[in-house]
């Protein structure tokens, strides 16, 4: 008798404990798929960067390259030749490809969630030129990267935040169509971009051909101090992205819901544009305009992680590592002897991406209002 | 015990007046219905109500809320007037369904589920046992569970808003506002939603104000009725007293005969027509 009631007992206990077991395991199992797609993303970008480090006239086999770098790290450097040319010519450039494409592709994330706008990213909305200009005219003014690199990012920051101010008044408007708030952005753009021309016409005739190339976006730099200053910024703002990733998932319903849901919705759309300033300020001031990278990878990421920010935005930065480096590795091949800047290859992924997105709007990868 | 009080609210739009005057106050364990017709101010009292507007003049207060849903520097005071609470703390007293809300992502039902837990569970904790029981037990009394993990963009309206009151049920309120929750549904499924308004509250034990002009579904499932018109509540009390066949033709200008009926155990409804009484011939 006393045995069948513990038998009960034990069964009533089990069903408990197993009550909602089908919808937990399947949403567990999505959650496996994310972090798998996160990891393969990362361990594509590792052999990319390998990849990307081979091309050049020295030749240095593909494993060699990680044993060299793990040489060097380790401090016991066994062939000085293959070592300097890979931390003093290859690496500074891989290392820049990979900052670049996490952070542009990070912010392009938080720009999208929390403007509600598929056409969304650093470069569209006219911030990465805000930043070009004002990096432009710190350097126009004597800052060098070099010497003052804080100082120069510094000043592309505050020019940064005159596009965000713009983008803030657009999406106060209900009216106001994704394809609006871009068309606002081109004209701030090209507004910054004739400026920023007409600065660089005074600029040193020597480095014309230097500020060319930084025009159309280039990761190829030479100057590791240029990638610790990079580093910093990109660290900062991918961090302050991550924490706010909880909240860019609930203002997905709107402001009204947001708010009743406990998140301050006017608060967080300015934070979230100040932190997407500051990290495109960090990268243009080295890199140039880099389009699209925002762009591409969350939609693409979207495709396999789903939504929820906090899986997308390490998916998306972790397939902007690799998608610049790829970019970085045509660019080298393409033309033999020569090498075409990152921005431009971006640019041919991302621009028929963006027709796209604009033609089909209201039945694309997720709607418009 | 939760305690909602509307004090002296007045609400207007540029020059335009909108609500006048309302007082009322409504406590848990009831169904409280909003009734009045297009315009009458329904939803920009239930705005009030949450914080999304402010009024020019008047109070709504939050009374006796539980202790450990407030702020800790709220935690002495009785009573809270909602427009002094952050978001944050506002949310674990009150949640509201909009009447038309809408996703842009594609978010998995449990994702959007999930959501409703932002106020209440931190980052490191939010995938703990007892935070899946609390979200898969909000999404299974709504009857959204079997379809947990289907893209929200794909469901029917009906679903998407039975969604929308898991989410805020994942909240654990003590008190839920619905704005016009049946609207747009089919027939049989208003009947569902309204009995799931009456489960929740016996089950909870929460309050639960609805909006709506939907007489019969009022009359039906509301405990206490408060009717408006042209910003002002014209009548308030129980459903008994309030539902009267003169109470309709003055407020919504129709022809009604209405009777308690002993097998809904409710008030019954039956509109005959457009009313040529009263207010239309003068």
């Amino acid at each position: 008798m006393t045995s069948d009631k513990v038998l009960r007992s034990v069964d009533i206990w089990m069903d408990e404990g197993e009550e909602f077991d089908d919808e937990v395991k399947n949403f567990r199992k999505g959650t496996v798929r994310k972090i798998i797609f996160i990891a393969g993303c990362i361990a594509a970008a590792v052999v990319a960067a390998g990849a990307a480090m081979n091309i050049g006239e020295f030749h240095i086999d593909f494993f060699e390259i990680y044993r060299i770098i793990w040489a060097h790290l380790t401090g016991n450097v066994y062939d000085e030749n293959a070592d300097w040319i890979l931390w003093q010519w290859r690496l500074p450039r891989i290392c820049c490809d990979i900052l670049a494409g996490t952070g542009l592709a990070a912010a392009g994330v938080v720009m999208q969630s929390i403007l509600r706008n598929p056409l969304a990213d650093p470069y569209t909305t006219g911030i990465s030129s805000g930043a070009s200009f004002g990096a432009t005219i710190a350097m126009a003014l004597g800052l060098s990267l070099t010497t003052s690199g804080f100082a120069v990012v510094v000043n592309a920051f505050f020019f940064a935040l005159i596009p965000t101010a713009v983008i803030l008044a657009v999406s106060r408007f209900k009216s106001a169509s994704p394809a609006t708030m871009i068309m606002v952005g081109i004209a701030i753009m090209y507004m910054f971009n004739a400026t920023s021309t007409l600065i660089r016409l005074y600029a040193d005739p020597d480095t014309q051909a230097a500020i060319f190339a930084w025009t159309v976006g280039t990761t190829d730099i030479r100057e590791w101090s240029h990638v610790v200053t990079m580093s910093l910024f990109v660290a900062a703002g991918l961090i302050a992205c991550q924490l706010m990733t909880r909240r860019l998932n609930v203002i997905a319903t709107g402001d009204e819901s947001a708010r009743s849901i406990g998140v301050n919705a006017e608060r967080l759309r300015i934070v979230s544009l100040l932190v997407v300033s500051f990290l495109a300020a960090g990268i243009v001031s080295f890199t140039g305009l880099i389009g699209f990278v925002g762009l591409v990878c969350p939609h693409i990421a979207r495709l396999i992680v789903g939504s929820d920010n906090r899986y997308l935005l390490p998916a998306s930065a972790a397939f902007g590592a690799l998608l610049l480096l790829i970019a970085d590795i045509i660019g080298h091949v393409i033309v033999y002897g020569h090498s075409i800047q990152v921005g431009v290859i971006t640019a041919f992924l991302g621009a028929p991406l963006l027709l796209y997105l604009i033609l089909r709007q209201g039945k694309e990868v997720w709607r418009c209002p | 015990m939760a305690v909602l009080n509307v004090d002296g609210v007045s609400f207007s739009h540029g020059s335009r007046k909108i609500l006048n005057d309302l007082t009322f106050t409504a406590s848990k364990g009831e169904v409280v219905g909003i009734l009045g017709q297009n315009g009458s101010g329904k939803t920009t009292l239930l705005n009030c109500i949450n914080a999304e507007y402010r009024p020019q003049k008047g109070s709504v207060k939050l009374i006796d809320f539980s202790k450990e849903s407030a702020d800790p520097r709220h935690m002495n005071s009785g009573s809270l007037d909602v427009r002094d609470m952050s978001e944050h703390e506002r949310s674990r007293i009150l949640a509201t369904v909009e009447q038309d809300s809408h996703m842009n992502f594609p978010f998995s039902v449990m994702e959007v589920v999930k959501m409703g837990r932002y106020s209440r569970a931190g980052m490191l904790d939010e995938n703990t046992d007892a935070e899946t029981d609390i979200v898969c037990s909000a999404m299974e009394s709504t009857g959204v569970l079997e379809f947990s993990d289907r893209d929200v963009s794909e469901l029917s309206g009906g679903e998407w808003r039975r969604v929308m009151i898991a989410q805020a049920l994942a909240q654990e309120p003590e008190i839920l506002l619905l704005d016009e929750p049946t609207l747009h549904l089919d027939i049989n499924h208003q009947f569902d939603l309204m009995d799931l308004c009456r489960k929740i509250v016996s089950e909870r034990d929460i309050l639960i104000v609805i909006v709506t002009h939907d007489l019969q579904l009022a009359a039906r499932y509301c405990d206490r009725i408060i009717v408006m018109k042209d910003g002002e509540i014209v009548s308030m009390g129980t459903a008994r007293d309030v539902i009267t066949e003169k109470m309709i033709s003055g407020v919504f200008g129709m022809r009604a005969r209405v009777e308690y009926d002993e097998e809904i155990q409710g008030m019954s409804v039956f509109l005959i027509g457009r009313s040529r009484c009263e207010n239309d011939q003068r």
